[in-house]
């Protein structure tokens, strides 16, 4: 393995070819160099030799999504593997996190995951936000507020219902801010400001530091990260409902991994550190403190940065320990008196400066802070010491790191194994966490429900007769819908005149308009009427608009137009790999069909059925072609 | 390995199936949904260096349709 990330902090042992492959991808991700497909199909993979017996825990995590990450999910087991974890990660059905979230019966809560992932757009709350421009400031503040409201219940109740720890990103940035805009972009009226504004009111408005059992991830930070100009990808946007560059997908995974692996692990409290070539270049014993390396030029320059990212672990609460082979007096008066060290006497808690073995130094340490050893980080730049920390205090973490000091501040950098979850040490051990879980019980699940929901939406739906105008579009949908079709029929021009001509047949159009758009021709039914009854032998739904009532509204339109004329409707279905949602559906609407073979289900034609079907939250035209 | 072959390769290794066929459609492959469907235009970019915009990803309804787009861009399959 070569490269500057040559210390993957694998935390368990694999092949070196698979290491090596590893590697790569992994410099590849952490430069923020676009990840290739490739890496996931082929490499991640490779993960799934790792002895899994080696893996500390077992998370199942799941994630309810309003965009697509599903082409970064081959990454999750190598990012849960490089941090020991044996992660298996879920996807609930796409685009209707805000319905499963609300529907107390919904799949989402039947699940027992450790973790529920949520992850969603500001444009699904609100889709005018490119209109900011033009708000006044009543209106900026009402659009706020009630948007704040709206996701902070939605994390609410996510949180009283699901039996794990629910996570969930902030809005991030406007990836596509202009950089020589005439109008400062970022002012409190452009949409860039508005997005800023939500964050910080969202966060202010949720705790997102786990007391609510939610957990609020910062986006923009992976944003930083992964970069600006990598961020978005137009074409998986348009194209796929997938804002989100592959690059950008994998560090939205990254995250969730890195959050899992932190609170799954006994947080490190102790830094054992090395002196010679780890806080300075050079060798005190040998060099004296005026030889050592820790000045304004590099190589010292990289030292005296290193100490300052010490320190700044002592300052979050990491107990720091001297653990060199050197002569106690000679260490101590350089921590003293030279006038470049940042750590000074008084951030050492304790001093092991001396000639044993340190492995015998670290046993008594441990035993005189009364801590176990895996709470204990030892860093070392000999390979000899660490080959003997790892061999007789196995518990003890202890990674490779590089020689070179620009790698090893790089390192530094990098390094974290002391990260909380945010819930602060004082939290912790005040023992707040149990009457916090009880403050939680108490939260009242304010009154939203799925029916609040579907009126919010505003939707409203035209049915028409299809002409020759629709035929182009007919075609489309025969050949692509495979989710909502009910019997699949493949078809072209020529199959859809024959239908069109047809006096025994009625081909219906459904088209939808809601708050946030118009969604265009979205259903079609090709209705056979014979005798007194009516078959639907083909039904189609994009599946833009499932799991909103749309379906079994269009259903009920059908039937309305048929009362009087008949006296059964016929659900037709041919099973494919695919169309599952379409019988579970007539499952659902025709309960009492008791048909063996599946492909029919039939329900009589009347008013009240068709009230049934009928959705009032849906507002009806109904048109000719 | 010639064009056809790498395009087989693609096709194994992005819907995870065994042997590949000029007249496979999305209907014979199950796994070939329209989440997959984004992972096969990202691989075919990949290994044939073409860029393939939302239109022609549209009428790749099968494998000979694939064939098609691809060979529109100046990629040859010997028959």
């Amino acid at each position: 393995m070569n490269g500057m990330y040559s210390t993957i902090p694998l935390s368990c042992e694999v092949p070196e070819d698979t290491a090596t492959a590893v590697s790569d991808a992994w410099i590849a991700y952490a430069e923020g160099k676009s990840v290739k497909l490739r890496d996931l199909l082929s490499t991640f993979p490779h993960l799934g030799e790792i002895d899994k017996d080696k893996l500390s825990g077992k998370v199942s995590v799941e994630m309810a999504r309003t965009w697509t990450i599903d082409n970064a999910l081959p990454a999750a087991a190598f990012l849960g593997a490089i941090r020991g974890l044996d992660i298996a990660v879920d996807l609930r059905p796409f685009g209707v996190l805000q319905q499963e979230v609300l529907d107390a019966d919904s799949g989402l809560y039947e699940s027992s995951a450790d973790y529920l992932v949520l992850l969603w757009q500001l444009e699904d709350f609100l889709p005018d936000l490119y209109a900011a421009w033009n708000w006044s400031a009543e209106e900026q503040e009402q659009k706020v507020s009630q948007t704040v409201q709206h996701v902070a219940l939605l994390l609410r109740t996510a949180a009283e219902r699901h039996k794990g720890t629910v996570l969930a990103f902030d809005f991030g940035l406007d990836p596509h801010i202009p950089t020589r805009a005439a109008i400062d972009s970022t002012a409190h009226r452009s949409p860039a400001g508005v997005r800023r504004r939500l964050n910080q009111e969202l966060r202010d408005a949720v705790d997102g530091r786990g007391a609510s059992g939610v957990h609020l991830l910062s986006l923009e930070k992976l944003q930083y990260r992964v970069g600006f100009a990598h961020w978005p990808d137009d074409r998986l946007r348009l194209t796929a409902r997938c804002p989100v560059s592959l690059a950008g997908q994998v560090a939205v995974l990254d995250e969730v991994v890195a959050f899992v692996a932190t609170e799954r692990t006994k947080p490190k409290k102790v830094l054992l550190l090395d002196c010679d070539n780890t806080l300075w270049g050079g060798v005190v014993g040998e060099d004296g403190p005026d030889g050592i390396q820790l000045d304004a030029d590099y190589p010292g320059s990289a030292f005296v940065e290193i100490q300052k990212q010490i320190l700044q672990l002592h300052h979050q609460g990491v107990v720091l320990g001297v653990c060199s082979k050197n002569d106690e007096a000679v260490v101590k008066s350089l921590f003293e008196d030279h006038p470049n060290m940042i750590l000074k006497p008084e951030h050492i808690s304790v001093w092991a400066v001396n000639w044993d073995p340190k492995s015998e130094n670290i046993a008594s340490i441990a035993e005189r802070l009364s801590l176990s050893m895996g709470s204990f980080v030892f860093i070392d730049d000999s390979s000899f010491e660490r080959a003997e920390i790892r061999a007789r205090c196995p518990d003890v973490f202890v990674p490779e790191v590089p020689e070179n000091p620009l790698q090893l501040l790089e390192f530094w950098h990098r390094f974290n194994p002391f990260a909380r979850t945010s819930l602060s040490d004082e939290d912790r051990f005040r023992g707040r966490t149990y009457q916090q879980e009880e403050q939680r019980q108490t939260v009242r699940v304010s009154a939203m429900s799925l029916t609040d929901f579907y009126v919010d939406l505003q939707m409203r739906c035209r049915m028409w007769h299809a002409g020759e105008k629709d035929v182009a579009r007919i075609v489309q949908m025969s050949q692509r819908t495979n989710q909502f079709n009910a019997t699949t029929v493949r078809m072209n021009e020529g199959d859809v005149g024959a239908l069109l001509g047809d006096a025994t047949v009625a081909v219906y159009l459904l088209e939808l308009i809601d708050r946030f758009g118009a969604s265009g021709v979205i259903g079609c039914a090709v209705v056979r009427r014979t005798d007194r009854s009516i078959e639907i032998e083909q039904l189609m739904l994009s599946c833009r608009v499932l799991k909103r009532t749309v379906e079994k509204h269009f259903v009920g339109l059908i039937m309305s137009e048929v009362l009087g004329s008949a006296d059964t409707l016929v659900l037709r279905y041919a099973q494919t790999k695919k169309n599952r949602l379409v019988r579970e559906f007539y499952e659902q609407i025709a309960p009492d069909a008791s048909n063996e073979d599946q492909s029919e289900w039939c329900i009589p034609v009347t008013s009240e059925n068709a009230d049934n079907l009928l959705q009032p939250w849906i507002e009806t035209e109904i048109g000719n072609a | 390995m010639n064009n056809t072959d790498k395009l087989f390769d693609v096709f194994q290794q992005v819907f995870g199936i065994g042997d590949v066929s000029k007249e496979m459609t999305q209907d014979d492959i199950p796994e070939w949904n329209s989440l997959q469907m984004i992972n096969l235009i990202m691989a075919l970019e990949e290994v044939f260096e073409v860029q393939i915009m939302p239109e022609e990803a549209a009428d790749m309804l099968s494998v000979e349709l694939v064939m098609d787009v691809l060979q529109e861009k100046g990629v040859e399959f010997s028959s």
